[in-house]
């Protein structure tokens, strides 16, 4: 495949160098046209937080790797000059290959992470936009979107908190059913509770009430998580109408001792109450979570269960591998059967079986010294009508290669060529 | 002679048809099979209906409603719990926890299908259509009860989980604490309409129906309990005086008394709430 992959990723650079090459949507969105001017025939770019990467396909050879990694130096380099060495690039199936590992979570920082996923999905619809993925990557990016697919359903890859504040908010679905009917309260504003703030209101939580001793930092985070500030000293009041409480003060040990937590639960009649100490030292009384229907989790336990999730991850990647592999011998099929002359060879056998199959039918009805002639005159028959879609596809060699290969793969699909599992293109 | 050759097929194949669901409902808890995932409460619509037929042939073939023997009533139950499930997981649309319940249809039916017989001779009474829906609307009843103490345990199973830190495959697999209670809530609300019907034909029937008809029979005592404690657990749940571990433990306390009620009163109490 006349295909090459530039960029950097958390394996080749620093965070801060792969914050300065990353490319907002509108940044992609302008950079194809003066990506496009290097010759490309087809190119897809995107960035996430763990990498920035450049997709092409020529379709006269194979794009310059250097000339690539010049481009994206000079897009982002700035005043201060990304290192070449920061660089990684791949060609032919190896960047295919590349593409479906990142899809698959494979590559990621945290494995299984698909965040990139998102990013992968956004770089390709801008591509589509603008007219810069073709023939080409539009099948080898509808792949790495099968790959990941079939890695969620058929793996346990993407399962579990990869991080202490998604564990807070995962143990909070796993109690309750609803989160838009409960109303958290998060004192302080550490950063795990922040992390866990700004999740809960992705999760479309109820209410969000923030306190903290200096109220302009309650009134930061406030405004990031779309909640309410009340002050320090009144929150104790609205504890019995709140369901989950992160506590992530520093130095204020206990500021909410078990009796106070058995005077909440009283009066909020036995309803479930849900804590996260994330306070050094704790903030909450640890005997807290030995009443009834208080759950109460420390930062020890939320570290628990987010390596017990890696370590499952880590479990299910050889059969992740196993099905990029799957999904990358199924794109390199398609691609090796797209040349001319064995589609023409494999349209005349079936035109040719369908035609001996009629003739045997139907021969007993002709006389014996006719047989052979109209065994002559349907096989002179077939051979011409063959002979007109492969004289189309014979002079299309000298057109552009994407309308040739779309024309090629038109043809094998139409006449079922192909079985329909070996054919991605089926897939879009 | 009357044609039972469709009963016979139906009665070896339902047990295989459960066998079916349970496994179907265990690969997709504990294998995430997507097949499974996807097929599942359309075979458990399918076999309910099979069971259905199979229930309706035979009061049909036999003229009695099949409640006469406790191989018959067993497939009743067995046809009560996995219709009372399915109900459940329409309503919660939680399907994670029908191998835990279908497990006992299985049970009950494989039983009934090993050694049930055809009987065409029973007492008059108990050809009586009142009977049928006194039995069966008990049965159904006492079905729900069996799954809302299911869900008790499986509630109480998953607290533990959480309070102890323990991250398997019932934190993994079960539904959250609140849905479990959900379920549990309509297993018990199914349980007491059941039973409040069951025990309006009785009272309007069993004193036409028989001449020893006693207002202490136990049994009577024993479902008039049952139905006294579910009435008030669901108030109370409702008013929030009850709630979470205290109603499960309740849930399971009162399956043991509703088997209390069906098997020991019956063993070792006479009345005329006595067939066999």
């Amino acid at each position: 495949m006349n295909t090459v992959c530039v960029g950097i990723s958390h394996q080749t650079a620093p965070a801060e160098l792969r914050a300065q090459m990353r490319f907002s949507a509108g940044e992609i969105r302008s950079a194809h046209p003066r990506i496009r001017a290097l010759g490309l025939s087809e190119c897809v770019l995107f960035s996430s937080n763990d990498r920035t990467e450049l997709y092409a396909a020529g379709y006269e050879g194979i794009p310059s790797v250097d000339e690539l990694v010049r481009f994206l130096m000079s897009e982002k380099g700035g005043e201060s000059p990304i290192p070449a060495k920061s660089f990684f690039s791949l060609k032919g199936g190896d960047a295919v290959e590349h593409l479906l590992r990142v899809a698959a979570g494979l590559d990621s920082m945290i494995i299984g992470d698909t965040e990139t996923l998102g990013a992968i999905s956004e770089g390709f619809a801008i591509a589509q936009e603008t007219g810069a993925a073709g023939f080409l990557l539009q099948q080898i990016f509808a792949a790495a979107q099968g790959t990941h697919d079939k890695a969620k359903a058929r793996t346990l890859i993407s399962d579990g908190a990869i991080s202490v504040s998604s564990a807070a908010v995962e143990l909070a679905q796993r109690i309750f059913d609803d989160l838009t009917q409960r109303r958290a309260l998060i004192i302080g504003a550490g950063e795990t509770a922040q992390m866990t703030a700004r999740l809960l209101h992705a999760k479309g939580i109820g209410s969000l009430a923030i306190t903290h001793k200096n109220p302009e930092r309650a009134s930061q985070l406030a405004a990031t998580v779309g909640g309410t500030t009340i002050p320090f000293d009144a929150f104790r009041e609205l504890l019995p109408g709140i369901d989950i409480i992160i506590a992530s003060l520093q130095s204020e040990p206990h500021i909410l001792t078990s009796r106070s937590i058995k005077e909440v639960g009283k009066s909020r009649h036995g309803q479930t109450l849900f804590l996260i100490d994330c306070g050094i030292p704790h903030n909450i009384d640890p005997f807290a979570g030995e009443l009834e229907n208080v759950f109460l989790y420390d930062l020890d336990t939320l570290n628990l269960m987010v390596s017990e999730s890696i370590a499952q991850r880590r479990a299910h990647a050889p059969d992740v591998e196993a099905i990029v592999q799957e999904e990358l011998k199924r794109l390199l099929s398609w691609y090796s059967s797209l040349e001319t002359s064995p589609t023409v060879e494999a349209l005349g056998k079936v035109i040719e079986k369908i035609r001996s199959e009629e003739v045997a039918r139907e021969i007993h009805r002709f006389k014996s010294q006719d047989r052979k002639v109209v065994d002559d005159l349907t096989k002179r028959i077939t051979e011409r009508i063959v002979q007109i879609p492969a004289e189309h596809l014979k002079m299309g060699r000298e057109g552009r290669l994407p309308d040739r290969l779309q024309n090629v793969s038109l043809v094998r699909k139409l006449f079922g060529l192909d079985s329909r599992e070996d054919d991605p293109s089926d897939k879009q | 002679m009357r044609d039972t050759i469709g009963i016979t097929i139906l009665n070896i194949a339902l047990p295989v048809l459960y066998f079916a669901l349970v496994w179907a409902y265990g690969k997709a808890f504990f294998s995430d099979a997507s097949w499974a995932k996807k097929w599942k409460s359309t075979l458990l619509a399918v076999v309910v209906l099979f069971h259905l037929f199979y229930l309706f042939l035979r009061t049909i073939t036999f003229d009695h409603p099949p409640v006469t023997t406790v191989y018959e009533i067993l497939s009743v139950l067995a046809f009560a719990v996995a219709a009372a499930y399915a109900v459940i997981e329409r309503q919660s649309k939680a399907k994670e926890t029908g191998y835990f319940i279908l497990n006992l249809s299985f049970f009950f039916q494989l039983i009934s299908s090993l050694f049930i017989r055809d009987l065409l001779e029973v007492p008059q009474i108990l050809r009586s259509n009142w009977f049928g829906l006194h039995i069966a609307s008990a049965l159904i009843g006492y079905a729900s009860i069996t799954i809302s103490a299911v869900y008790g345990l499986l509630y109480l199973m998953l607290y533990h989980e959480i309070k102890a830190n323990r991250f398997g495959v019932i934190y993994k697999k079960l539904p959250n604490l609140e849905t479990l209670e959900r379920m549990n809530l309509i297993a018990i609300i199914l349980a007491f309409s059941s039973l409040t019907f069951a025990i309006l034909a009785g009272f309007i029937w069993l004193p036409y129906a028989f001449a020893s008809f006693s207002y202490a029979d136990p049994k009577l005592l024993g479902t008039a309990a049952l139905w006294l404690l579910y009435g008030v657990g669901i108030i109370a749940r409702q008013k929030g005086s009850i709630r979470g571990r205290t109603i499960m433990a309740l849930s399971i306390v009162a399956f043991f008394i509703a088997l209390f009620s069906m098997s020991v009163i019956n063993l070792f109490f006479s009345g005329f709430h006595r067939f066999s």
